[in-house]
């Protein structure tokens, strides 16, 4: 479903991502740890579309799509959706204002008609649920005020809503609370539906407990330089990066 | 047909005014023709005038007189009053009140008449002096307008639409809107003027309206200003409180090449608040300049200004907005905000708030912001599926809520978000 080959990306003429590669199965969860400043983040905001960044080779293919020329909102309605490191606060937009526009626009673009208040109303119900998200929050401007535990849980709320096929979670755990942490992984674990796929970016093996995934990356200076399977995690947790980072450099 | 320079000199000569012999010309008249004779269009030089080019008003010769309510139906003006309002509507056509286009089943709470009466006299022009150009051009040249004075004691349930229109179909017209409202003591009522122009060729409102607020009187104005490219708009609201009386007003500005607000607010007695509350939209080659002063004049007064504007293309916004505070206006609380953004690069901002405070126990605050679009909330938008456009309208939606959530009126708040939406090119419908 995706497939990044040779990725490479500047952020003002500083070259961040260096050569990338990464394929990504239907169903399965990749998870991509990293020293920082390794490139994670900037990987995410590509994928997203984010315009400051200028990808100067290579190729990602979405759905046998090449997408990088798309625009930010294309990409998002064709199935991308970035939960942010740092979620923004946009004063004066309710949360269920912000939903709806979204959830629409993304329905119109695959044919389907707008969902009227009510069904609205009830997806949302159904979908705060899952995430343990409260009336006022959706009532409030986007993650105006809000705690950053909040932040990061109204990001995995919107990702209920709009359903899509790559879920891209940026650090979703740091800021959580042990009770959060569950209840966002079992969110993202009710949306694991055997087709949709996830990069989930931690620098903790804790969150790997909660969403097991079925491959651990090692980003570093802008490449993929380790992967294997959740147990690499786990050393990484116990050894840290300085072997890796020896090995890179032999 | 003259321009305004020629005109006025010519009825200095006793030449023609309109349908009226100059010897039939009211000293009131007289005086301010020979006032604006002195004094002249303001100038660039001129502190109060100093951001705005007035050199097309100046240069286009305009019909002061033209033939006003024959030339629209009631069809024509259905579409312009505000749905789902319950509102009494007065029409004015070029200035001129039209009772035939208006609305004919009035509530009780107050009347109506000429704003020459013998009635009116005891205030048209009590606050709006001829000293200022503009004002005495319309002192000299309005005919028709209105005295709408609300009974002590009233509550007037229905919404009051002034609803106004310059015809400029057929010839360059200056229309010169005059009004005065008088809310008697423990009156309450809401009124809102909307603007609008029917433009071939270049037109000018230059409107004046005073209001009187008794004690204990509650008035609301709102105004929505949506003339089109070609208009130019003079507008100057003056309103003298008493002792506990509130006056908000609201100003809405969407259309018009050229508008200029004038907002004078005298706090005279104890216990009196105002809130002026102003919203731009400026697009392509439009110049919006909303002065406010807001006289402090006695104790216990508090004043609050929110003005907004959000400024795409070449549009030129200014702000100015002066709180006066004298020096027996002990107690007093005056407060003042003005934020902008600008979305593109030729977009100009003039903000310029101004304290004048001469008493020592006051709480006074005013500050004014500049800024360009949000990047990251307009990503953050994107990335959900949002489209630029879209994503870009909801932001300035945002941006611009706060100033229409203040309206008391849930039909003209709903005018103004499509009005709104409009403006920004976008088919998403707001709510609040
Ligand atoms: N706007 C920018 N201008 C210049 N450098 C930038 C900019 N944004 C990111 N960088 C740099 O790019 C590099 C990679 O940043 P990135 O945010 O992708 O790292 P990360 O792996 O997500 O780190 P962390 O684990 O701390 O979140 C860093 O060296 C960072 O300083
Ligand atoms: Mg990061």
């Amino acid at each position: 479903m995706l497939s990044i080959k040779n990725l490479k990306a500047n952020i003002e003429d500083k070259e961040i991502l260096k050569g990338l590669n990464l394929e990504i199965n239907p169903g399965e969860v990749h998870a991509i740890m990293g020293p920082n400043g390794s490139g994670k983040s900037t990987l995410a905001s590509v994928l997203a579309g984010r315009e400051e960044y200028n990808v100067t080779d290579g190729e990602v293919i979405f759905k046998g799509e090449n997408i990088l020329e798309m625009a930010p909102e294309d990409r998002a309605r064709k199935g991308i959706f970035l939960a942010f490191q740092y979620p923004i606060e946009i004063p004066g937009v309710s949360n269920a204002n912000f939903m709806k526009t979204a959830v629409n626009e993304v329905r119109k673009s695959k044919g389907l008609a707008p969902l009227d208040s009510k069904e609205f109303l009830k997806l949302m119900r159904e979908k705060m649920q899952l995430v343990q998200v409260d009336k006022t929050m959706t009532q409030r401007s986007v993650n105006e005020g809000f705690s950053g535990g909040e932040k990061k849980r109204n990001e995995i709320f919107q990702m209920a809503m709009l359903e899509p096929e790559l879920g891209v979670l940026d650090e979703t755990d740091s800021g959580l609370d042990i009770d959060a942490l569950r209840i966002v992984a079992d969110g993202v674990n009710a949306l694991r539906d055997g087709k949709r796929s996830f990069i989930v970016i931690t620098h903790y093996q804790r969150l790997l407990d909660y969403i097991v995934p079925d491959f651990v990356h090692v980003l570093y200076k802008g490449r993929i330089v380790k992967s294997g399977t959740k147990e690499l995690a786990l050393e990484l947790e116990e050894k840290g990066y300085d072997w890796i980072k020896e090995e890179v450099e032999i | 047909m003259n321009t305004l320079t020629e005109t006025i000199s010519e009825t200095e000569q006793h030449i023609s005014f309109g349908n009226i012999a100059s010897e039939k010309l009211t000293p009131e008249r007289k005086l301010a023709i020979d006032t604006f004779n002195r004094s002249g269009f303001p100038s660039l030089k001129d502190e109060e005038w100093k951001y705005l080019d007035l050199s097309v008003l100046k240069n286009t010769p305009f019909n002061h007189q033209a033939p006003a309510c024959t030339k629209l139906s009631l069809s024509d003006i259905e579409k312009y009053k505000v749905a789902g309002a319950d509102a009494i509507t007065l029409v004015f056509i070029n200035g001129v009140y039209c009772p035939e286009l208006s609305s004919q089943n009035r509530d009780s709470g107050f009347s109506i008449e000429s704003v020459e009466s013998e009635l009116a006299s005891r205030w048209l022009g009590k606050l709006a002096k001829a000293d200022e150009p503009f004002i005495a051009l319309n002192t000299a040249f309005h005919h028709g307008g209105l005295l709408i004075h609300i009974n002590a004691e009233q509550e007037v349930k229905q919404t009051i639409h002034l609803l106004h229109f310059n015809d400029s179909r057929h010839e360059a017209v200056a229309a010169y809107p005059r009004n005065l409202v008088v809310a008697e003591k423990n009156s309450k009522v809401q009124l809102i003027a909307t603007y609008h122009s029917l433009n071939n060729f270049t037109s000018l409102t230059n409107s004046v309206t005073e209001f009187f607020v008794g004690e204990n009187a509650f008035v609301e104005y709102d105004v929505k200003q949506d003339e089109n490219e070609k208009a130019l708009q003079i507008n100057y609201v003056y309103a003298q409180q008493k002792r506990d009386s509130v006056f908000d007003i609201s100003t809405v500005t969407i259309g018009g090449k050229m508008v200029r607000n004038n907002l004078n607010i005298a706090l005279t007695e104890t216990g009196g608040t105002a809130h002026l509350n102003g919203l731009t939209v400026g697009g392509k080659n439009q110049t919006v300049d909303n002065h406010t002063l807001v006289d402090h004049a006695s104790p216990h007064c508090e004043s609050f200004q929110l003005y907004k504007n959000i400024l795409d293309d070449n549009a030129h916004g200014i702000f100015n907005g002066k709180i006066f505070v004298r020096q027996d206006a002990q107690k007093t609380n005056a407060f003042q905000s003005s934020k902008n953004v600008l979305l593109s690069d030729d977009a100009v901002m003039n903000a310029k708030p101004q304290l004048e405070i001469y008493a020592d126990d006051v709480k006074c605050s005013h500050g004014a912001t500049t800024g360009q679009l949000d990047e990251e909330a307009l990503f953050y938008f994107r990335s959900r599926g949002i489209g630029k456009k879209d994503a870009l309208a909801l932001l300035n939606y945002a941006f611009a809520g706060d100033v229409i959530e203040k309206i008391n009126n849930d039909a003209l708040k709903a005018d103004l978000l499509k009005l709104l939406a409009q403006k920004l090119n976008t088919e998403i419908e707001f709510e609040i």
